[in-house]
């Protein structure tokens, strides 16, 4: 696969101090990317320097094969800004058509597009207005109208999603799936980390300016499968009979336990035939099973394990 | 480039600053225009050889003097607070974040910005001029030909384009309020400039003031360009002020001396220095 977006060594030093240091990161064709981070991490300061916002103060970035920021880049990237603005005097269409022009997308070509990318986001109908009357999550549309206007290879979203309402947060969240599907690159930057996990093959985790951890949402999320039986009429001596009887290495601990024998039990299992095979066991030793349930690792208990336990190191 | 250039027009057209400077330009040259009539009524009915030819025309050089001195300064705040939040408020508000990674140069969006207001600019600039000028020939018995009125209006033509290159420059590093402050403040001291080396004082006194003069004027050229203006519109070189009773007459509104061609040179390269130097900072600020 051929890598989108590189970094290395990429780093931003600020007067302050604040900035991000020693990036190392390659984003595969086709990926979204989501870049999580607790505020004042750095993820807007790593996003300009890739759209040539910002001068890195050291490494190497490349965006398509190319330094980020060279002109012949910034012809094939969309970004949507955090804390953009347009310009309020003109209307969302007049806005469209600036943009197209400095786009240099031609006359019928760029009408078609405007029109198509007004009906992606969600404001036909509203596209005379003035910018002015235009509610914050409507500007977020135009935002992202416009940075789908040239038709991107590479979308750079900062904080996409952040004003809009759960339904216009789920349309974006299709669109992007859709786009994607259609081999579109996708860095998000985003504190939203609902739609990181419906929506991201992969994320970094930045801190203090550092990559804290990085890798697949699907490793994260799934490490390794735990089921939770909620059973009645759990006995100790129930324990060792199930560990010796079971045909495949596995791992049972008791999590809960009330003095009537209501318990749950955490049971490492790696498939559905294993799951079916304890819960025969279980009710062939008169345990009763009130429910099984898949245990999910949520991105958020990721996000806070890490981001607490370095604010804890850094103590 | 052009794209940014017409964009800075649509603003002035949306934000109501055409509209609202339309109509306090009226209510000005009405004003003015008022004024002017009611003096050179006055001039009219004096006794007959009581105003001698010289007089008349001091009386014109004075009318002229002070519409284009006023309208200096109204063309001077207009394109100083134009353009003082073109980079700065742009930056702050996000608006360039959306514009600066599309696929134009730095320096383009620079060009474009500097092509917009100050066409605007000279666009307000010629209104001004030419509307003082006529207020004047229609009221006063006031010697004007094509050449010296072209040459004039080439001189006041180059003082937005000097404020508006500086005002960007300003807006590069300073919020909008400061920028606008700060070319103000830099326009003011080109008048203290002005004003010092109309002082007389003994010989190297008024050499040290002369150099302080010379100075601000090498720091802001506006209010040179203004007194070269004057000087083209009493005739030129074929009409000396230096020193003369039309120099005293018009007092502030004239230069004591008159800034020669190089400086006008120098003007312009100074436009051109600070255009590019502008371009060059932007393009590799951080946003």
């Amino acid at each position: 696969m051929t890598a989108v977006i590189e970094t290395r060594g990429l780093t931003k030093e600020f007067r302050g101090g604040r900035g991000v240091r020693n990036i190392d990161l390659k984003i595969e064709q086709g990926q979204v990317f989501g870049f999580l981070g607790p505020n004042g991490a750095g993820k807007s300061t790593f996003v300009k320097m890739l759209v040539g916002l910002l001068h890195p103060t050291s490494g190497e970035a490349y965006v398509l094969g190319l330094p980020a920021g060279a002109l012949e880049v910034r012809k094939r990237i969309g970004y949507l800004p955090e804390l953009f603005r347009y310009q309020e005097w003109l209307s969302a269409e007049e806005v469209l058509r600036f943009h197209a022009r400095l786009c240099k997308l031609d006359g019928v070509y760029a009408r078609e597009r405007i029109r198509q990318v007004i009906g992606d986001v969600g404001l036909s109908g509203r596209e005379q207005e003035r910018v002015r009357n235009y509610s914050k999550g409507m500007q977020q549309r135009l935002g992202l109208a416009c940075a789908l206007l040239p038709e991107p290879e590479v979308l750079f979203l900062d904080e996409p999603a952040s004003a809009l309402d759960p339904g216009g947060r789920y349309e974006v969240r299709e669109l992007l799936t859709r786009l994607c599907a259609q081999g579109m690159t996708v860095f998000l930057n985003t504190h939203l980390l609902e739609d990181v996990e419906s929506i991201c093959s992969d994320v970094a985790l930045l801190m203090d300016g550092t990559i804290l951890a990085q890798g697949s949402v699907e490793d994260i999320l799934h490490p390794e499968p735990v089921w939770d039986f909620t059973v009645g009429g759990w006995s100790k001596s129930a324990m060792a009979d199930l560990e010796s009887a079971a045909e495949f290495e596995t791992t049972l601990t008791v999590r809960k336990l009330e003095p009537s024998g209501a318990a749950v039990l955490e049971v490492k299992l790696t498939n559905a035939e294993q799951v079916a095979w304890l819960n025969v066991q279980l009710v062939q030793r008169g345990i009763s099973v009130y429910a099984i349930e898949e245990r999910k690792n949520r991105l958020e208990s990721w996000f806070l394990h890490l981001t607490e336990s370095r604010s804890g190191d850094s103590k | 480039m052009m794209s940014i250039a017409y964009m800075t027009w649509i603003e002035i057209l949306r934000k109501r600053v055409l509209l609202v400077t339309t109509v306090l330009t009226m209510a000005f040259l009405g004003l003015y225009m008022y004024a002017v009539h009611a003096m050179a009524s006055s001039l009219a009915v004096a006794p007959p050889g009581a105003v001698d030819l010289l007089n008349h025309f001091i009386h014109g050089a004075l009318f002229l003097a002070i519409g284009l001195y006023t309208a200096n300064f109204t063309v001077a705040y207009l394109n100083i607070f134009s353009a003082a939040g073109t980079i700065s408020a742009e930056i702050e508000s996000g608006l360039l974040l959306a514009i600066l990674p599309r696929p134009i140069s730095r320096w383009k969006v620079y060009l474009g910005k500097f092509i917009g207001y100050g066409a605007w600019g000279l666009l307000y600039g010629a209104v001004m001029f030419w509307s003082v000028v006529l207020i004047v020939h229609m009221n006063v018995d006031f010697p004007m030909d094509a050449t010296t009125l072209v040459k004039g209006f080439l001189m006041f033509e180059l003082i937005p384009l000097v404020l508006v290159s500086l005002s960007m420059i300003a807006s590069l590093y300073l919020p909008t309020l400061g920028a606008g402050v700060a070319v103000t403040l830099l326009f003011g001291l080109g008048l203290i400039g002005g004003f010092i080396q109309r002082v007389n004082l003994t010989s190297s006194a008024q050499a040290a003031l002369d150099n302080v003069g010379l100075i601000t004027s090498l720091i802001m050229p506006a209010n040179p360009l203004y007194y070269r203006m004057v000087y083209e519109l009493m005739g030129g070189s074929n009409f000396s002020l230096s020193g003369g009773q039309t120099n005293n007459m018009l007092g502030p509104f004239c230069g004591g001396s008159v800034p020669s061609n190089a400086f006008v040179v120098y003007s312009i390269v100074y436009i051109c220095a600070a255009l590019l130097w502008g371009a060059y900072q932007f393009t590799r600020k951080d946003i």
